[in-house]
């Protein structure tokens, strides 16, 4: 009776120990579900060495009152479209994805979709910056003006294709995903997100991406604007072109 | 039956039973969902994020920190010790993740990022949020790590601080955020707490569309913990660093590496400087720290590694997008064991908790060369320049700058340099920063591995003297033979653009 005890309890004694061990590694293994680990961030900017920022107002501004109550015109621009108006012309959406997983997930495509389109409002187009020298070339591009609105690769200023033309961005656990993609104007006042297309392993997934949850607006540079004014080299004062 | 078979008959049957019960009670892997695996005694979740497709999830993982000034403090159970690739200058990542994958426990606050998806066809809207302590854990006993400038680079730059709470005394984080069908939210929730060693997790209360849902969000199906706070292992001058641009350190207490240099300082007056080996008494609340800068403060990138580093070309496939490329670069070399060349300011950092007054304290500061060598074959040489920079311009912060030759040992930097420490805010200690550079020199490519030498003196004859290195290990520079500003090597480039702020 006293070995039959013996060998229980052994036993009973290894098989909490390999119960141990075996926990440990199922609850090590355990799974992150794949299609929805990934985190998108954007941001919107301008690289005032070689990008022209504008804004677009509808109605009237007082270029003397912007002037004191803004230390610059970039911040100026910024006040207005908290204001109620919208960036024109060109903008920079540099995209973050971050993974949480420990499977890399390749970037498949990235597009521009359009959820509300106006006419450019009326009134005055403000802009300040522009190329200064050489350094002019912007590797993605979406174009608002065209069909598909597909983020496109340039070399210099040849298209070489849709993304993924050259280089796929990975995004991986210890290094997310970044990318600068240069938004054109198309010929309406755009309200739009972007589509992000991913694959990680087998999986196909779908992300949507916004500015801190309301949409991208992009409004033409081109067309009747009652009056536009530059900013000059000091970015302090306005000056009246038409 | 005689004893032995008696024994052997309980043995297999038992064994048979528990196996048996074990398979039954073991935890399943659900596959394609984002329910969490329980694992038999965990505290079942509030509500598994997600069960059904359609509906919100949360996933989130520990991370460094939320800032260049958060400090990480963890405990690694079981006495494993820690290794050296993970200690020292620019490591922190990698001793995180050494760390996190053998169950470390975080020490008095952890930080969280998670992210939450919005269902395909809903929206999704945060209105609160909240920290939920689990069961209680055993108190971690075993190696204690630390990281001073703990910023966590896994972490998406526009990921935001949700806030700071404390597991002691629970609150609600009322919120207002939205997440369109299809898209993401996410943040960055840091916990503290003084008591607790225990399981923990978050819980979001969301409105998907027009229901109501509370979503909790853990670390990929476990919950996450924490555990009371421990003793400090940087000293005040590790800490003093960070704003001035240096990179992360990794620390671990008790390691044998960090014992020499700036954790003991000799000290004494000037009747014992004859026998300076020997220090008087072990000081309390001075200490020294010396940084190379790295790359986001003002430095270009020019290193020198064994071999080619092919992740470097997969990085620079892409330079439009100026501010994050060469940072990258420096870290994917750092991490390969590539070393800095060329001319290179360093930070030489000292804090003291009663320091002395202005005109009342001096420096003497020399570089002692330990070993010169040549590489046997002829090293890749990287280079990138972020931002707008083309060419080298010193550093206008350096108080002055030496030339380091192969054939001297000893190489005086400062002599008789004057201090004046100042307290950023009431109760800190005392702090004084001195810049230098150095630019090495020698026929052909040469490595210098160097300590810094440092002799605080006092008019009274009393001294402290350091002996600072990396972490360990001498500082380590190569000569740059090609030219201060290498501008069309094989692995020379140009971050295209430039980001303001």
């Amino acid at each position: 009776m006293v070995i039959a005890a013996l060998g229980v309890v052994l036993s009973t004694l290894l098989a909490a120990a390999v119960t141990t061990y075996f926990d440990v590694w199922t609850s090590s293994r355990s799974p992150v579900p794949a299609d929805r680990a990934i985190h998108a961030e954007s941001e919107v900017w301008w690289d005032l060495t070689r990008d022209v920022k504008a804004v677009r107002v509808a109605g009237p501004v007082d270029v003397g009152k912007l002037e004191r109550a803004y230390p610059d015109g970039d911040t100026a621009l910024d006040g207005l479209v908290e204001g109620g108006g919208v960036y024109a012309g060109m903008m920079r959406i540099r995209l973050t994805l971050m993974n949480f997983t420990k499977v890399p997930v390749s970037i498949t495509g990235v597009r521009a979709r359009v959820i509300d389109e106006e006419p450019a409002p009326k009134g005055a187009l403000l802009s300040c910056g522009g190329p200064q020298g050489g350094v002019g070339i912007t590797r993605v591009r979406i174009d608002l003006g065209s069909a598909s609105k597909a983020a496109q690769e340039y070399d210099g200023d040849d298209i070489v294709g849709q993304y993924p033309a050259q280089e796929m961005q990975l995004a991986k656990q210890d290094e997310p995903a970044l990318f600068d993609i240069r938004v054109e104007d198309g010929k309406a006042s755009y309200s739009f997100v972007i589509d992000v297309a991913y694959t990680q392993g087998t999986k196909k997934g779908r992300l949507v991406v916004d500015d801190a949850g309301k949409p991208f607006r992009l409004a033409p540079a081109e067309g009747d604007a009652d009056a536009t004014y530059r900013c000059d080299h000091t970015t302090t004062r306005w000056a009246k072109q038409r | 039956m005689s004893g032995r078979r008696v024994f052997l008959l309980a043995f297999f049957v038992t064994g048979v039973l528990v196996a048996g019960l074990v398979a039954v009670l073991a935890p399943q892997e659900p596959r394609g969902t984002a329910s969490p695996a329980t694992s038999p005694g965990s505290v079942p979740p509030a509500e598994p994020g997600g069960a059904a497709d359609g509906r919100s999830r949360g996933t989130g993982k520990p991370i460094l920190g939320v800032s260049w000034s958060s400090i990480w403090s963890a405990t690694v159970p079981k006495g494993e010790a820690v290794p050296g690739r993970v200690l020292g200058t620019g490591r922190c990542a990698a001793l995180h993740r050494w760390a996190t994958a053998r169950a470390a426990v975080p020490r008095g606050t952890a930080a969280v990022a998670f992210t939450l998806a919005a269902p395909e066809d809903r929206g999704l809207v945060v209105r609160s949020l909240r920290v939920v302590e689990g069961r209680a854990i055993a108190v971690p006993r075993g190696r204690d790590v630390e990281c001073v400038g703990a910023d966590d680079r896994t972490v998406a730059r526009g990921l935001g601080l949700w806030g700071k709470l404390s597991l002691d005394a629970p609150r609600d984080l009322g919120l207002s955020r939205y997440a369109r069908p299809g898209a993401t939210v996410g943040g960055v929730v840091e916990t503290r707490t003084t008591g607790c060693s225990c399981e923990w997790w978050i819980e979001v209360e969301v409105l998907e569309g027009d229901a109501p849902r509370t979503v909790r969000i853990d670390d990929g199906g476990r919950p996450f913990t924490i555990a009371p706070p421990v003793a400090r292992i940087g000293t005040d001058a590790q800490d003093a660093t960070q704003q001035y641009g240096a990179a992360d350190i990794a620390l671990a207490r008790g390691s044998v590496a960090l014992a020499r240099g700036a954790a003991a300082p000799a000290r004494g007056t000037a009747a014992t400087a004859r026998d300076a080996a020997a220090p008087a008494r072990i000081p309390r609340g001075s200490s020294a720290h010396a940084v190379r800068l790295l790359e986001g403060g003002a430095q270009t990138v020019w290193m020198a590694a064994d071999r080619e580093v092919p992740a470097v070309d997969r990085i620079t496939g892409n330079l439009d997008v100026p501010g994050t490329v060469c940072g990258r670069v420096e870290r994917v070399l750092m991490a390969a064991g590539a070393r800095r060349a060329g001319y290179t300011t360093y930070g030489l950092v000292l804090a003291d908790r009663s320091p002395p007054g202005p005109e009342e304290a001096v420096a003497d500061v020399s570089l002692r060369v330990q070993k010169v060598e040549r590489p046997r074959t002829e090293p890749a040489q990287y280079d990138c320049y972020g931002g707008g920079r083309s060419e080298w311009q010193r550093d206008t912060r350096e108080r002055t700058y030496v030339e380091l030759p192969p054939d001297v040992p000893d190489l005086p930097v400062f002599t008789a340099e004057p201090l004046r420490f100042h307290e950023d805010r009431a109760g800190a200690p005392g702090t004084d920063v001195l810049y230098f550079g150095v630019s090495p020199m020698g026929p052909g490519h040469l490595t210098y591995h160097f300590t810094i030498e440092v002799t605080v003196r006092t008019p009274s004859g009393e001294f402290t003297r350091y002996t600072l290195d990396d972490a360990g290990r001498p500082f380590v520079l190569a000569t740059r033979p090609d030219g201060v500003s290498p501008s069309d090597g094989e692995h020379t480039y140009r971050e295209i653009g430039q980001r303001f702020g």
